[in-house]
């Protein structure tokens, strides 16, 4: 059986404990599945975790696969005609004729860029569907040994997706690209249209011990100080990713931390008990995160892909887990043994080594 | 997702699972991988007749396609990892130029070089060059000295920068 995105949204919404999504928060959530989700690779659910909070919930929808692709392209030409509910669907032109080409195989969209994902911020009341952010996976894009290269990727992947306001945009890059240290990784780039205050927001990996000197060259206000423990948490073979926005008034002033369960001895369930021991996570959300972890069954796959602490310049914390719900039924097939091509593709070779 | 081309893993399901192109790749083996865009790299591996080293890449390959395809939105980046090097056997003297293959290693890191025995102490360079992107890095360490080392194999390990975790793999190099 094929479950859809909403489908899946339901069926997720009917195993996420309370601590994690508050009356309201399910209410909206629910509107937003029964909306019509397009079908994607990937939800990704937000919540906040380090206090009782509960109202406010995002919903995240990845796509990379051709399938996954083309629904999504065709939700955002929804947006940009103005039949979504959005307040200015002329800022949707640019990215729908993109995402049109991205969808289509062989194109320098396609090829460029790997996944884009929409987030939508369901923290007002009313109308379940306003504009989404959008983000793209910049992996193809980011050479640190060759910012001009760099530079001139990221600008053109901007002008397909925003068009006209990509020169505005790419002020901020070019200023977050001249003062990153000479190791750096620009994973993932982010146009925030409905945030009044965030415009761009870039997620980068660098150098641990770089990450302070690199908030203060980019003109970030804050302290780590609060956070270096959660840094040496999120530390991953040296490098350590980090969200961080710009808007008009420059940098936002609230950076994110981000720590995957991917490289974390143990895990998710090591990670949340790292988060709760840090107070970074309540007891009752880590307790309802390994509850919803383990509710997965045969037809869907729950997992954590990543815990947040966003900082802010007036030293205030406040903690998020990303919850990822995907179709178990994802298969590689089987590889033949390699074995095989040694046997038949070159018989008379003598043995390596 | 990944493209079909450029994946040593795609080029082996169709080698295994179509004779034609096993026709053609034992009449044109060149050209034949030029086909399928593979690196000079995937190409060595593939010569190498080694099943350590192309399961390693193929594994890297699936893991990312899978990654990047469905099962994850490769958030925030990937881990970085060596997936293989260059030469992979020498002799005890200085190699003019030694290239590790892999994701997420930094320039200028440590790479260590540990005995696979657990006798004698690791050897220690810096690769100052580098050159791909995070998800396919080469590095390269300049006239490494080797000439004191004991024969035998070595574990070939990195360190993005001194004090960093070590990147364990299971790529090797044998001195001889």
């Amino acid at each position: 059986m094929t479950f859809t995105t909403s489908d899946r949204l339901r069926r997720a919404l009917a195993r996420m404990p309370a601590p994690l999504l508050g009356e309201r928060a399910r209410d909206r959530l629910l509107a937003f599945s029964n909306a019509g989700a397009p079908d994607v690779d990937l939800v990704c659910v937000e919540c906040r975790v380090s206090s009782d909070q509960a109202d406010q919930v995002d919903v995240g929808l990845s796509a990379a696969s051709h399938r996954a692709r083309s629904a999504l392209a065709a939700h955002v030409r929804q947006l940009a005609l103005g039949q979504a509910g959005v307040a200015a669907p002329e800022r949707w032109h640019a990215a729908a004729a993109c995402l049109g080409r991205w969808a289509t195989r062989g194109t320098d969209e396609a090829r460029a860029l790997r996944a884009v994902f929409l987030e939508y911020d369901l923290d007002t009341a009313g109308a379940p569907a306003a504009d989404p952010s959008l983000f793209f996976n910049a992996h193809e894009l980011s050479h640190a040994w060759d910012r001009p290269r760099t530079l001139e990727g990221l600008c053109r992947a901007m002008t397909w997706l925003v068009g006209e306001r990509a020169p505005a945009l790419s002020e901020a890059l070019e200023l977050v690209l001249g003062v990153l240290p000479e190791n750096f990784h620009l994973a993932h780039l982010g146009f925030m249209i409905p945030r009044p205050d965030e415009s761009l927001r870039f997620f980068i990996a660098l150098p641990t011990p770089e990450l302070e000197g690199f908030l203060r060259r980019v003109g970030w206000g804050g302290s780590l100080a609060a956070a270096r423990d959660f840094v040496g948490l999120a530390d991953r073979s040296g490098w350590v990713s980090v969200a961080l926005g710009f808007g008009r008034n420059g940098v936002h002033p609230r950076v994110g931390i981000e720590a995957p369960v991917q490289g974390h001895p143990g895990g998710a369930s090591r990670l949340i008990a790292a988060l709760l021991e840090r107070g970074a996570c309540t007891p009752a959300k880590a307790e309802a995160l390994r509850a919803l972890l383990a509710a997965a069954g045969p037809e869907e796959r729950y997992a954590l892909s990543h815990a947040k602490l966003v900082c802010c310049a007036d030293g205030g914390l406040e903690a998020k887990a990303y919850v990822t719900f995907a179709p178990s039924e994802v298969t590689m097939g089987r590889l033949s043994s390699i074995r095989q091509i040694r046997a038949r593709a070159a018989p008379a070779m003598p043995e390596a080594g | 997702m990944a493209e079909k081309k450029k994946m040593l893993l795609y080029f082996l399901a169709d080698l295994m699972s179509d004779d034609v192109v096993m026709d053609r790749f034992l009449e044109d083996p060149e050209g034949m991988m030029h086909d399928y865009d593979l690196s000079e790299q995937q190409k060595a591996t593939l010569y190498s007749l080694d099943p350590l080293r192309i399961g390693s890449v193929v594994g890297a390959e699936a893991q990312l396609g899978l990654e990047n395809a469905v099962l994850s939105p490769q958030w925030p980046v990937p881990e970085s990892r060596v997936r293989g090097v260059e030469p992979r056997r020498v002799p005890a003297e200085v190699v003019p130029a030694f290239r590790l293959f892999g994701e997420g290693l930094m320039r200028n890191a440590e790479v260590v070089l540990r005995p696979v025995q657990g006798k004698g102490p690791d050897l220690v360079y810096v690769a100052r060059d580098s050159s791909g992107s995070f998800q396919e890095t080469e590095l390269c360490v300049r006239e490494m000295d080797l000439s004191r080392a004991a024969p035998g194999r070595y574990r070939v390990c990195v360190r993005n920068f001194s004090g960093a975790t070590l990147i364990e793999n299971a790529v090797e190099l044998e001195v001889a």
